[in-house]
């Protein structure tokens, strides 16, 4: 439990120190710091549990109104689920795992927990959990998402989801609250872009990762409407800032991070990157894509609005349930076309193949913007940061080699 | 969703009850009055009118009696046929394969009758439909007082034994009548139900064997039937609760069962009584047509059915399961006519190869055991003794080519 | 020896890969069968199936069949036979299970990868498996993580149907749902063939399929009664063998052996000595070349009396339960099969499996377990600790072999298969 702390606190006290003083950010540092606590984590019994970032954050909210998202991220939690897991299990499920099975605190103990299953981790966990007596909903993904029968079995699969938690907390889901929670993570998916454009126009403000455990903070925040708030104020501080100041131009390459998602309190490779002298411009993984989803309209019924969540969500959604994730492939193409991105780093947690299988296409289109991959396969642990910082390092050179050659050609 | 299930249960149970009240107002077949009229001695306002003399089968007479029998087996085959040809349009607009329609076809292998448990089976329902209709003409005598409680009919006086359903039916009467009677009433329908429970419904009961006709029927024709689920069978079971509602209380309001039961369609016609109908005229083409396309439907709605299962922890017939050798096929569950899932599902028992599974709803016509393909996971005991196992090669056997066994030709 | 339909020619490279292929290939199919054949006590029907593994894996011919039937690959078990021999073709079970299409794979697929979706992968690469090539259709039902990839990377190579599995099947909208891939995949075989599914032709299709399965239920009882009748490497065989071989062929080939075993038990001739401690594989499939593990179990003294494998003895065990004799009524069935009794670990709940194998210790009085499971296999890798728990709790030594589509382990598998035989022999459970 210490080195819980320990681990996060670290984190969070580092990424206190990366900002020009914007006094917002400390709400959002302690809002982490207070979801992560020990009281946290001993005394809140929450009644709905999301494992995994695939759910749909509405349908969360309007089940319950203080889920608790568990998405993996933290290396401790690695440890104590080493005896249930085999050796080549992917370290999100090893933490996820973690956080549900530890002698420390029982969050479940309450819980319904709700995942989708859209890999083989995520099958077996789904039933080595419910082997140690946790209730689980699992919704089955299908493979593909662009035919229309799969559209529905989606729909339906979430329609059995909600089922099987309002029998447990007892809320059933009605329109109204669906058309609450679509509203609320609205808000919330502007803000979040909204900022995002701001940090890009003043990359010295705040460091990259203080940036994304900003946007991290909306899994954790108790109460949505209060983070918008605060987030807006924050927006306020940096544009005064950005007006009130002379910004040197950011000379450091700026370099796209896709694949395995980055999960908060795993900061290794965004540490590395800002040590290599990358500036880390964007995410492109599971989680942080799920602000790039669009919300459905608000509709009459459950089912109608589900439906229309399901047409946005599939096409866009990075998952590895899909057969082919063109999701995350068209996210990149996406920053690739908007963003003045010169390197791509690829991640691939140990574990998680299906990533491995998407690098070749990737390839293929970092190829056509010319920008250069490299793929880094890593977990949480720490003793292949020294290899890593080589590898990164040299890949930093070679960026920054390649981007002074365009701009001495475009002179 | 909850809110419009409720409202259409409501609707259904109202409909039904009405139905039930005012059947007598609904003449289906009605005979002109005889000379002689009588009443079975009910207090109750309606009164039909019969002829008291039985005719010989084959005589005018007889003829007249079956008349209404006929009619409702044409309207049956009308309606089946209707049925078959609105499903082949809608499949063809749908765009489902033209295979899933109709009658397509035929099979190279016949198949070789052999003697084992459906046999005998289907030889003890012959016996018992011949016996129980022209019992009292084949024999001479009738055991009135035996009161046997599947749905056989009172009005046919020639019938075998008594006929347990009147006394249920019209629970008014009990005031009028003597001890004596009660007793035996009450008597033969605790031994039934406690001795042999839901095996009468299984292999004595008359309207038990005209469904298990049509079932065959439809099997021979290869036509389509409708599979039930678990949501569907949850429908048919409340149905069963109304029935059981209006069987037991119609009587104490001033209807009569016995207008709206389809059992007194058959036996009273044939054996030459002429019955005037009523709804039960209408609720017997139900009875055919809902049994030619999913098997025993009516036997799932029996309100008598129901009252034999109760006492099913006692029944000397109880159905095992071998939990270990059970592969959870869920062969047992898709050939059960009532639907019970819990020979499939169950796991867990006292002693775990041979944990007791019956429930209230089955009418131990075997054919779980008979589509069981793993040695020794279900089987039947009467009494303690070991009367149907399942087997391997058995199930192979129904299901081979008769010169499959031996060696085989090329097809 | 095979007509490369492509037109342009192999530069030089290429060339020499195929020549190799084509030369290790050989040697390793002819090293496993001529390990096989030494093996004693081998019936001599068994024969039939060791020659359709030959023309398979040695000589690469293409599967025998009558002509004018096309044929279809399948990759899982869910996929069913029925429905392709009713609609006029013939099913050919792809998994890989040759080294040196792992070999080949290996540079295409991630390094992670399981062996089997690699070589299936170096089979399409080199283009020298006349079984893979002539394929018309690639049926893949979307189980496991590596599969499903693979359903996405043969869709842009060759025509591909794609079955979704469910992973829950406790309700029965899942299994419906099933029967609802059926009839999409009915239609793609009828694109294929021209054949539409009728009931006839499904109809004798399921009693052709049933009278091989009456064949592998006389197969099965035989060793239940008599457990040491039989090598277990043979039984793979002959299991291994059906993935190529037209289904009345294979049938009238095991309904030989199966006479010739019962005249065996009669005479009360066993393969081998009661002593010899009998075992149990199971986790991921032993595939043909990859014979290995059971060829080593039966060297080493031990007696591979029963597999729960899914190319084993699990590819066809279990029947469908026809109860409604119509086309709906059938696929329901088929879907039944495919689903319920399955114990695929890609199902989010697979207690079922745990009862299959300890009815299986029982069935074939089983004194030890070995758990095998193919370098990134990690569906079988999850279920090995519950499996452990399981057999600790009915005192079943068992142990975990960790193996690749490679030779350089067979000497390290060596001395622990010998020393688990050893463990059974002088110390484990004596049944």
């Amino acid at each position: 439990m210490e080195k819980l702390q320990n681990e996060i606190r670290t984190i969070l006290e580092q990424a206190a120190r990366e900002h020009c003083g914007f006094p917002e950010v400390n709400w959002f540092l302690q809002t982490m710091e207070h979801a992560f606590s020990a009281e946290t984590l001993i005394n809140e019994k929450p009644s709905l549990i999301v494992l995994g970032e695939d759910i749909p954050r509405e349908l969360a909210l309007a089940l319950s109104d203080h889920p608790r998202f568990i998405l993996g991220g933290s290396l401790e939690t690695t440890h104590w689920s080493d005896a249930l897991l085999p050796r080549d299990a992917d370290p999100v499920s090893r933490s996820a795992c973690g956080w549900l099975l530890n002698e420390k605190f029982n969050l479940a103990g309450n819980a319904i927990v709700v995942m989708a299953l859209s890999s083989d981790n995520r099958r077996k966990l789904a039933s080595l959990l419910r082997g140690k007596g946790i209730r689980v909903a699992a919704a089955d993904m299908p493979p593909r998402y662009d035919t229309s029968e799969a559209r529905d079995a989606w729909t339906a699969e979430m329609l059995r989801l909600a089922d099987a938690v309002s029998a447990h907390t007892h809320i059933r889901l009605s329109a109204r609250r669906l058309k609450a929670a679509i509203r609320q993570r609205e808000h919330v998916r502007e803000a979040a872009i909204d900022f995002e454009n701001i940090a890009w126009q003043a990359t010295d403000s705040m460091s990259p990762i203080l940036r994304d455990i900003i946007m991290e903070s909306a899994w954790y925040a108790p109460d949505r409407k209060e983070w918008v708030y605060h987030l807006r104020n924050l927006i306020a501080q940096m544009t005064t800032w950005i007006r009130q100041y002379y910004h040197h131009p950011d000379e450091r390459p700026w370099v796209l991070l896709a694949g395995s998602p980055i999960v908060f309190p795993n900061e290794k490779l965004p540490n590395l990157l800002e040590a290599s002298g990358l500036y880390l411009a964007d995410r492109a993984d599971s989680i942080a894509l799920q602000t790039d989803i669009l919300c459905a309209e608000a509709g009459h019924s459950v089912q109608r609005m589900l439906r229309r969540t399901a047409d946005l969500r599939m096409r866009m959604e990075t998952s590895g349930a899909w057969i082919s994730n063109d999701g995350l492939l068209s996210a990149v193409q996406n920053r690739l076309d908007h963003l003045p991105v010169s390197g791509m780093i690829w991640h691939v947690l140990k574990g998680q193949i299906e990533y491995d299988f998407e690098l070749p296409k990737v390839e293929a289109l970092a190829a056509e913007y010319g920008v250069p991959v490299i793929r880094l396969e890593t977990d949480y642990q720490q003793q292949d940061v020294e290899q890593l910082r080589i590898r990164l390092e040299a890949f930093a050179e070679m960026l920054r080699v390649r981007n002074q050659e365009r701009i001495r050609i475009a002179q | 969703m909850k809110k419009e299930r409720i409202l259409i249960a409501v609707l259904a149970a109202l409909a039904l009850v009405v139905l039930a009240y005012f059947a007598a107002d609904v003449p289906f077949y009605t005979y002109p009055e005889t000379g002689v009229t009588a009443s079975l001695q009910s207090e109750t306002d309606t009164e039909l009118t019969f002829s008291v003399a039985g005719n010989e089968v084959f005589s005018p007479g007889w003829f007249e009696a079956m008349m209404p029998f006929t009619i409702i087996v044409g309207l049956s085959l009308v309606c089946i046929l209707l049925d078959v040809l609105l499903r082949k349009r809608l499949y063809r607009k749908s765009g489902i394969p033209e295979a899933r329609t109709g009658k397509a076809g035929s099979e190279k292998r016949r198949k070789r009758p052999v003697f084992g448990f459906e046999m005998v089976r289907w030889i003890i329902m012959i016996f018992s439909f011949i016996l129980l209709i022209w019992g009292g003409k084949l024999l001479g005598t009738t055991l009135s007082s035996l009161q046997l409680p599947i749905l056989t009919c009172p009005y046919n006086e020639e019938q075998l034994t008594g006929a347990g359903c009147f006394l249920f039916s019209n629970l008014d009467m009990l005031a009028e009548s003597s001890v004596d009677e009660i007793l035996w009433s009450a008597g033969s329908f605790i031994v039934c139900a406690v001795l042999f429970g839901r095996l009468l419904c299984g292999f004595v009961c008359p309207l038990g064997f005209v469904q298990d006709v049509m079932h065959e029927l439809r099997q021979k024709l290869h036509t389509e039937g409708i599979p039930l689920n678990e949501k569907l069978y949850a429908g048919l079971r409340f149905i069963k609760w109304i029935m059981l509602l209006i069987f037991l209380g119609i009587g104490l309001i001033g209807g009569s069962f016995c207008d709206f039961c389809p059992a007194i369609t058959l036996s009273p016609a044939l054996a030459g009584f002429k019955t005037s109908l009523y709804f039960s005229g209408f609720m017997m083409v139900v009875v055919l047509v809902s049994g030619f396309f999913k098997r025993r439907c009516f036997c799932n709605i029996c309100p008598m059915g129901y009252l034999l299962g109760l006492p099913h922890k006692v029944s000397l017939a109880r159905l095992k399961k071998n939990a270990v050798a059970c592969t959870e096929c869920g062969a047992c569950y898709e050939a059960c006519p009532m639907g019970i899932k819990s020979i499939f599902t169950v796991r867990e028992g006292k002693n775990e190869l041979s944990i007791d599974v019956t429930t209230a709803d089955c009418i131990f016509c075997g054919e779980c055991i008979r589509r069981c393909p793993e040695d020794g996971a279900l089987f039947m005991t009467l009494a303690g003794k070991k009367i149907y196992t399942a087997s391997r090669m058995k199930f192979m056997q129904d299901y081979v080519t008769p010169r499959g066994k031996k060696a085989v030709e090329n097809e | 020896m095979n007509e490369k339909t492509n037109i342009t020619p192999m530069n030089s490279a290429q060339a020499r890969q195929q020549e190799r292929f084509d030369r290790k290939g050989t040697a390793i199919a002819e090293k496993m069968l001529r390990q096989i054949r030494e093996l004693s006590h081998m019936p001599e029907t068994l024969n039939p199936f060791l020659e359709t593994l030959e023309g398979i894996f040695s000589r690469r011919e293409d599967a025998l069949r009558p002509q004018d039937v096309p044929t279809v690959g399948t990759y899982c078990v869910m996929v069913p036979p029925e429905m392709i021999y009713a609609q006029g073709a013939m099913p050919v079970k792809l998994c890989g299970g040759s080294y040196t299409a792992f070999g080949i794979g290996d540079d295409i697929a991630p390094r992670d990868a399981c062996p089997l979706v690699k070589a299936i992968m170096g089979f399409e690469e080199i283009d020298a498996m006349p079984v893979y090539q002539n394929c018309s259709l690639m049926a893949v039902p979307v189980t496991c993580d590596c599969k499903k990839k693979l359903a996405g990377w043969l869709q842009d190579r060759r025509p591909t149907a794609v079955l979704h599995v469910p992973a829950n099947r406790d309700r029965d909208e899942d299994m419906e749902m099933f029967v609802g891939e059926l009839y999409l995949f009915s239609e793609q075989l009828e694109q294929i063939t021209g054949v539409p599914l009728t009931y006839g032709s499904l109809a004798d299709a399921c009693s052709m399929t049933a009278n091989a399965q009456y064949q592998l239920s006389r197969f099965i009882d035989l060793r239940r009664k008599h457990p040491l009748i039989i090598r277990g490497s043979f039984s793979m065989a002959v299991m291994n063998a059906l993935s190529y071989t037209w289904l009345p062929d294979w049938t009238k080939q095991l309904s030989d052996l199966n006479d010739e075993l019962a005249s065996l038990a009669k005479q009360k001739e066993m393969a081998v000595k009661e002593n010899q401690p009998r075992i149990l594989l199971t986790g991921s499939p032993v595939i043909f070349p990859n014979f290995k593990l059971p060829l080593l179990i039966e060297s080493m003294g031990g007696l591979l009396a029963a597999d729960e494998t899914c190319m084993g003895e699990r590819g066809f065990y279990d029947p469908p339960a026809i109860v409604d004799r119509t086309v709906d009524g059938m696929l329901r069935a088929l879907s039944n099969r495919a689903t319920r009794p399955c114990t695929c670990p890609t199902f989010a709940d697979n207690q079922r499996r745990i009862y299959r194998i300890r009815q299986l210790i029982r069935d074939y009085r089983i004194q030890g377990v070995i758990y095998h499971v193919l370098r990134g296999c990690l569906v079988y890798d999850y279920e090995y600790r519950q499996l452990e728990e399981e057999m600790g709790k009915l005192g079943m030594p068992v142990i975990r072999v960790e193996t690749d589509y490679n030779e350089e382990d067979v000497e390290q598998l060596r001395i622990r298969v010998e020393a688990f035989i050893e463990l059974i022999k002088y110390g484990g459970k004596q049944v």
